[in-house]
C-alpha cells in the first residue's frame, strides 16, 4: 500500500505541475501586405477649387471668393425712435368721474416723425423683426384706460389697435405700476407717408380716459400720466422710398481666400490667369462703385501684391435691380482682368491666403430717378465676387503642403511583434513634379521625436518630352525602416507633421497639367514579425 | 493568429496533456479482469511536423529557423498531423463467477487532426513573403478538434462459448469545445509588390463552439452527445501457441453543439488592398486601426450562430496475440480512425516477460497520423497492482530533431 500511495502522490505532483505556466510558443514570419492605397491629386494642392479640363485635356482651376456682401440691414438702418405722451394737471382739485377723457390731443390723428440717416426718405416698410416697447405710469388716484391706434401699421387689413388699463396711483407712493409691455410688429406693413403723402412719418391716435369702473374723485396738481413708445430693433423685410444719395464705404477689410490654403510655402509662376470681378446689385437703387486697395496677402512668406488693373481705376455705374413684386432681379456688372490689363498673374501667383479690399459707392448718383421707388428686400445685397480661372500651366518651386494629423499607435500591440522590416511607400507619379516628402513624429507636447522616412525621401518627377509633357509615369519607393527605436518612437508619437514640397520638372519652364496625370500611392509592409508573442 | 490557433489546437498545446495508448478500456479487462484503472495517454504524430517543432508547442519557446527547416524538408503536397489525448478512470466489476460483468468510467477526451498542404505550412511558419508573385494553395485543409468529457456504462459477457468475450458500452458526452474547419478550394495570391493579397475561398466552412471568453473550459456545457463502444475477444489455440483476436469499435457517436456555436462560411474571392485613404495627408491612427483581421474576416465570410452536429472520428482496433512461450508473446495490430485524417496504422510488438513481475514490450508501427514509429512499454506488478508506463512513439524523446511522432501512456490498475 505504501508503494501505491507513493505512486499516487507522484501522479498528483505531475498533475499539479501540468498547470504551471509555460512559455509562449513563438516564431518569426516574413510578411508582406498592402496597408493603404490612395492617390495624390491636384485637389490636395488646391482643395477648395473646381478643377476643369480644357478641350486639349489640359486642366484649369476655378475658384470663387466673395469679397463684399452689403446687405439691406447695412443699407437701411432704422434707428430706435421713442415717442413720449404725458399729461400733468396744472390745477388742483379738479373733479373727475368714470369715462372722463383726459385732454391729450382731442383724440385726433397725429404724426410721428422718424429721423432716418443719409437722406433716406422711407415710404413703406414690411417689418421682418422688431416692435414697440411701451412704458406707462399713472399718478392719478384713479385707473386709466389708454387706447392706442397706430393707423400706419396694418396687418391682414387691420390697423394696430390696442387698449391698456393703467392701474391707479398708489396713495402712498403717488405712482402706479409702471405698466410695460411689448407689441411685436413682425409682419406689419408700415406706411411711412404720414398724413400728407410725405415720408419717414407714421400716424397714430392716442386717447386716455378715466376707467369706466373708477370711483369719482379729484385730480390734484401735477397728477396725470406719462407714456413712452419705443420703436426698437426694426428690421424691414421690404423697404421702399428714396434711399438718398448716400455714400457707402466698406472696408478696408480682408476676406479669407482658401484656394491655396493647404500651401504653406513656395512660389507659383503662372503662365496666365483670368480673374473676373462680378459686382451684383440686388437693391432697387442705382450705384456708382469703386473697388480699390485690392491686395493679395500671403502671410506664410509673407508677401503682399496689390492688384493693379486698368478697369479698376475708375468707378463703375451699376443700374438698380428690378422689382418683381416678390423679389428683385439682379443687375450684374463684370470686370474682366487678364494678363493684358492687370498684374493678375502675379496677384494669384502670390498664393494669397487673404484678400484685402475697399469699396466706396454712391447711391442714386443721378438723384431720385425712381420717384421714391427705391427698394430693398431682406436677404438681398450689393456684392462683389472674385472669380479665378487659372490654367494649370505653371512652374512651381518649393511649393510646400503641410499639415499635422493625430497619430496614436500606443495601443497597437502588434507593433511590438515586429522584429525588423520596412514600411514602403510606392509612388507611381505621372505629374510633372517631384515631391520631397517628410514626416516628423511629434510627442504629446508636439515636440519632434523622430522622422518617419529614410533618405532619399523623394518622389521623383517622370521624364518629359520636348513639349514638357510627361512621357510615362515613374515609380519611386520611400522607406520607413522599422527598427526597434523607430517602433518605440512610433508608439510614443501622438502627432505627425507632414510636409510635401513640390517642384515642377524642367524648371524654369512652365508645364501644363493634363487630366490623365495621376499620382498613385501604395503603402505596404515588409516585416519580420514574431507570431505568438 | 488563426494559423497559430490552428496549430495550438492541432498539436495539443494544452499543458495538461498526459497519455496511454489506443484508448481501449476493454483491454484492461482483458488483462486484469475486475479492476480499477487510472489511465492517461497521448499521442502526437505527423507525416511532416517533427518533434522538435511539436515540442515547442508543448513546452513553449521560440521556433528557430533550423527547427522549421527540419519539418519543411519533409513536406509533401498533402500532409497530416494529429493527436489524441485521453485521461480517465475505468472500473470493471461484477460477481467473480458470473458470466456478466460491468464497466463504468469517466474520461477526458481530446481528438485533434488535420490535413494540410505544404503551402499552408510555409505560409504559417515562413509568412507570405516567399509567395510574392505566387499563389499559395491552402485548399483542402481540414481541421478537427473535439474536446469533451465522457461518462461510460457498459456490459461484458464472459465465456460466450468457453473463453470468448463480448462487451459494449454507452457513453454520455459533454461537449467542451469544437473547432472544425475545411477550407474547400482555397488559395492566397500575393502580388509581386505586395500591392494586393487575393483570397479565393470556395466551399470553405468553419465551426467553433461558444467563442465567448471563459466559455470553453472543462466546466462549460457547449454540447451533448452519445457514443457507443463494442468489443469482442476470441482466444484460440494454434500450433504457435495460445492466441487471441481482440476487436473493438470506439467513438461510434456524435455531439450536438449548442446554438452558440459560431459558423463561418466563405464562397468568395476578395482582393485585399489595404485601407483606401482619400486624403493621403490624413493617413492617421484611425486608418491604421481599420486594418483589423475582423474587417478581413467580415469581407471574406458570412457568419452566424446555430446548432451544429458533428460525428466523432470512429476508430476500429484489431489486435492479434500469440503467446509463443511464457517469456515471449507477439502482438500484431491494426487501428484506424475514420474521418480523422488518419491512415491505417499497423504494428507489431514483442512482449518479453523478463521476470514474473516485470514485462517489457517493444513496439514497431507504421501509419496513423505519421509514418514509422517505435516504442517501449514497461509493466511492473506489485501484488495486485499493475503499473504501466510506455510509449508507442519513443523516437520523439530520443531524437526529437530527426523524428516524427511522440506519445506516452501511463496506467495504474488494481485488481478487485
Amino acid at each position: 500500500m505504501r508503494i501505491l500511495k507513493n505512486i499516487l502522490v507522484a501522479v498528483f505532483c505531475v498533475f499539479i505541475l501540468s498547470f504551471c505556466k509555460r512559455a509562449n510558443t513563438t516564431w518569426d514570419d516574413d510578411l508582406v501586405a498592402p496597408l493603404a492605397t490612395g492617390s495624390l491629386t491636384l485637389g490636395n494642392l488646391f482643395p477648395d477649387t473646381v478643377i476643369k479640363a480644357n478641350a486639349d485635356s489640359s486642366l484649369k482651376i476655378a475658384f470663387t471668393s466673395n469679397l463684399i456682401n452689403y446687405g439691406l440691414d447695412s443699407l437701411l438702418k432704422i434707428p430706435d425712435t421713442t415717442i413720449t405722451i404725458f399729461f400733468n394737471f396744472p390745477g388742483n382739485g379738479y373733479p373727475i368721474s368714470p369715462g372722463l377723457s383726459i385732454p391729450l390731443t382731442n383724440n385726433a390723428a397725429t404724426e410721428t416723425p422718424y429721423n432716418l440717416p443719409s437722406g433716406i426718405q422711407l415710404k413703406k416698410a414690411i417689418i421682418r423683426q422688431g416692435g414697440i416697447h411701451f412704458l406707462m405710469k399713472n399718478t392719478a388716484y384713479r385707473p386709466l384706460v389708454y387706447h392706442y391706434q397706430l393707423l400706419s401699421a396694418t396687418k391682414n387689413n387691420h390697423i394696430l389697435d390696442t387698449t391698456f388699463n393703467i392701474p391707479a396711483a398708489d396713495s402712498a407712493t403717488g405712482v402706479s405700476g409702471p405698466l410695460s409691455g411689448y407689441i411685436n410688429l413682425s409682419g406689419y406693413t408700415i406706411d411711412f407717408s404720414g398724413l400728407h403723402n410725405g415720408y419717414n412719418r407714421t400716424v397714430e391716435i392716442d386717447s386716455v380716459h378715466i376707467a369706466p369702473y373708477a370711483q369719482p374723485g379729484f385730480l390734484y396738481v401735477n397728477q396725470g400720466f406719462n407714456a413712452s413708445f419705443t420703436f426698437e430693433n426694426i428690421a424691414p423685410e421690404y423697404a421702399q422710398g428714396y434711399f438718398g444719395s448716400q455714400n457707402i464705404t466698406v472696408g478696408p477689410d480682408t476676406t479669407a481666400f482658401t484656394a491655396f490654403s493647404s500651401i504653406k510655402q513656395g512660389m507659383l509662376n503662372l503662365n496666365s490667369a483670368n480673374v473676373t470681378l462680378t459686382i451684383k446689385n440686388q437693391f432697387g437703387v442705382g450705384m456708382s462703385a469703386l473697388l480699390s486697395n485690392i491686395l493679395s496677402i500671403n502671410s506664410n512668406i509673407p508677401n503682399t501684391v496689390p492688384l493693379t488693373a486698368t478697369p479698376l481705376n475708375s468707378a463703375v455705374n451699376i443700374a438698380s435691380a428690378s422689382n418683381t413684386g416678390s423679389g428683385a432681379t439682379t443687375t450684374t456688372k463684370v470686370i474682366s482682368l487678364s494678363n493684358s490689363n492687370s498684374n493678375v498673374k502675379d496677384f494669384i501667383g502670390n498664393l494669397p491666403g487673404k484678400l484685402a479690399y475697399k469699396l466706396t459707392a454712391q447711391l442714386n448718383p443721378n438723384g431720385n430717378l425712381s420717384g421714391s421707388n427705391d427698394f430693398g428686400y431682406y436677404g438681398t445685397s450689393f456684392s462683389a465676387d472674385l472669380n479665378m480661372d487659372v490654367p494649370l500651366f505653371f512652374s512651381a518651386s518649393n511649393l510646400m503642403l503641410a499639415d499635422t494629423v493625430t497619430l496614436n499607435l500606443s495601443t497597437v500591440g502588434q507593433l511590438q511583434n515586429i522584429n525588423h522590416g520596412n514600411l514602403i511607400l510606392t509612388a507611381t507619379n505621372s505629374y510633372p513634379f517631384s515631391i520631397n516628402l517628410n514626416a516628423v513624429l511629434l510627442d504629446e507636447y508636439r515636440q519632434p521625436i523622430d522622422v518617419l522616412f529614410n533618405n532619399p525621401n523623394l518622389i521623383e518627377a517622370p521624364p518629359l518630352d520636348i513639349n514638357n509633357r510627361v512621357i510615362s509615369p515613374l515609380k519611386s519607393k520611400l522607406y520607413v525602416p522599422l527598427t526597434a527605436q523607430k517602433i518605440k518612437n512610433l508608439q510614443a508619437a501622438r502627432y505627425v507633421y507632414y510636409t510635401a514640397t513640390f517642384n515642377t520638372a524642367n524648371q524654369p519652364n512652365q508645364v501644363k497639367f493634363y487630366s490623365n496625370y495621376t499620382l498613385d500611392l501604395l503603402l505596404t509592409a515588409d516585416l519580420n514579425y514574431t507570431i505568438g508573442k | 493568429m488563426i494559423f497559430k490557433r490552428f496549430l495550438l489546437l492541432c498539436l495539443l498545446i494544452s499543458v495538461n496533456v498526459l497519455r496511454a495508448q489506443f484508448n481501449n478500456d476493454f483491454l484492461y479487462y482483458e488483462k486484469y479482469g475486475n479492476s480499477i484503472n487510472l489511465h492517461a495517454e497521448y499521442e502526437l504524430n505527423s507525416t511532416a511536423i517533427q518533434n522538435d517543432l511539436i515540442d515547442k508547442f508543448i513546452y513553449g519557446g521560440n521556433i528557430d529557423s533550423a527547427t522549421k527547416a527540419h519539418s519543411q524538408k519533409r513536406l509533401k503536397a498533402v500532409n497530416r498531423i494529429g493527436g489524441n489525448y485521453f485521461a480517465g478512470a475505468t472500473v470493471f466489476f461484477g460477481p467473480k463467477n458470473s458470466k456478466y460483468h460491468f464497466v463504468a468510467g469517466l474520461k477526458q477526451v481530446q481528438l485533434v487532426n488535420a490535413s494540410f498542404s505544404d503551402d499552408v505550412f510555409n505560409l504559417g511558419f515562413y509568412g507570405n513573403k516567399m509567395f510574392e508573385g505566387k499563389t499559395a494553395n491552402i485548399g483542402n485543409t481540414n481541421i478537427n478538434d473535439f474536446n469533451y468529457q465522457e461518462i461510460k456504462l457498459g456490459l461484458i459477457w464472459d465465456n460466450i462459448d468457453t473463453t470468448a468475450k463480448l462487451g459494449f458500452s454507452l457513453s454520455y458526452l459533454k461537449g467542451q469545445s469544437l473547432l472544425q474547419a475545411n477550407t474547400g478550394a482555397a488559395s492566397i495570391y500575393t502580388a509581386p509588390d505586395a500591392s494586393e493579397i487575393d483570397f479565393s475561398m470556395h466551399g470553405s466552412a468553419l465551426s467553433m463552439s461558444d467563442t465567448a471568453k471563459g466559455k470553453n473550459g472543462i466546466a462549460n456545457f457547449n454540447g451533448n452527445g452519445m457514443s457507443a463502444e463494442f468489443f469482442a475477444s476470441l482466444p484460440y489455440t494454434s500450433a504457435l501457441g495460445e492466441s487471441k483476436f481482440f476487436v473493438s469499435l470506439n467513438n461510434l457517436g456524435f455531439i450536438k453543439w449548442n446554438k452558440n456555436t459560431v459558423n463561418y462560411a466563405a464562397d468568395t474571392t476578395y482582393k485585399f488592398k489595404g485601407v483606401v485613404v482619400n486624403n493621403v495627408f490624413q493617413l492617421n491612427d484611425a486608418s491604421v486601426k481599420n486594418l483589423t483581421k475582423d474587417s478581413l474576416v467580415k469581407n471574406l465570410t458570412k457568419n452566424g450562430k446555430q446548432v451544429v452536429s458533428t460525428n466523432l472520428p470512429m476508430s476500429l482496433f484489431i489486435l492479434h496475440t500469440i503467446k509463443f512461450t511464457n517469456l515471449f508473446t507477439l502482438n500484431t495490430g491494426f487501428r484506424h480512425f475514420f474521418n480523422g485524417n488518419y491512415k491505417p496504422y499497423i504494428y507489431a510488438e514483442g512482449q518479453f516477460s523478463v521476470t514474473k513481475k516485470f514485462i517489457a514490450t517493444a513496439h514497431l508501427g507504421y501509419g496513423g497520423y505519421g509514418k514509422l514509429s517505435g516504442g517501449l512499454n514497461l509493466e511492473y506488478k506489485f501484488k495486485t497492482v499493475f503499473l504501466r508506463l510506455g510509449s508507442n512513439a519513443i523516437q520523439g524523446y530520443i531524437l526529437p530533431k530527426q523524428s516524427l511522432g511522440q506519445g506516452l501512456f501511463f496506467s495504474i490498475s488494481k485488481k478487485i
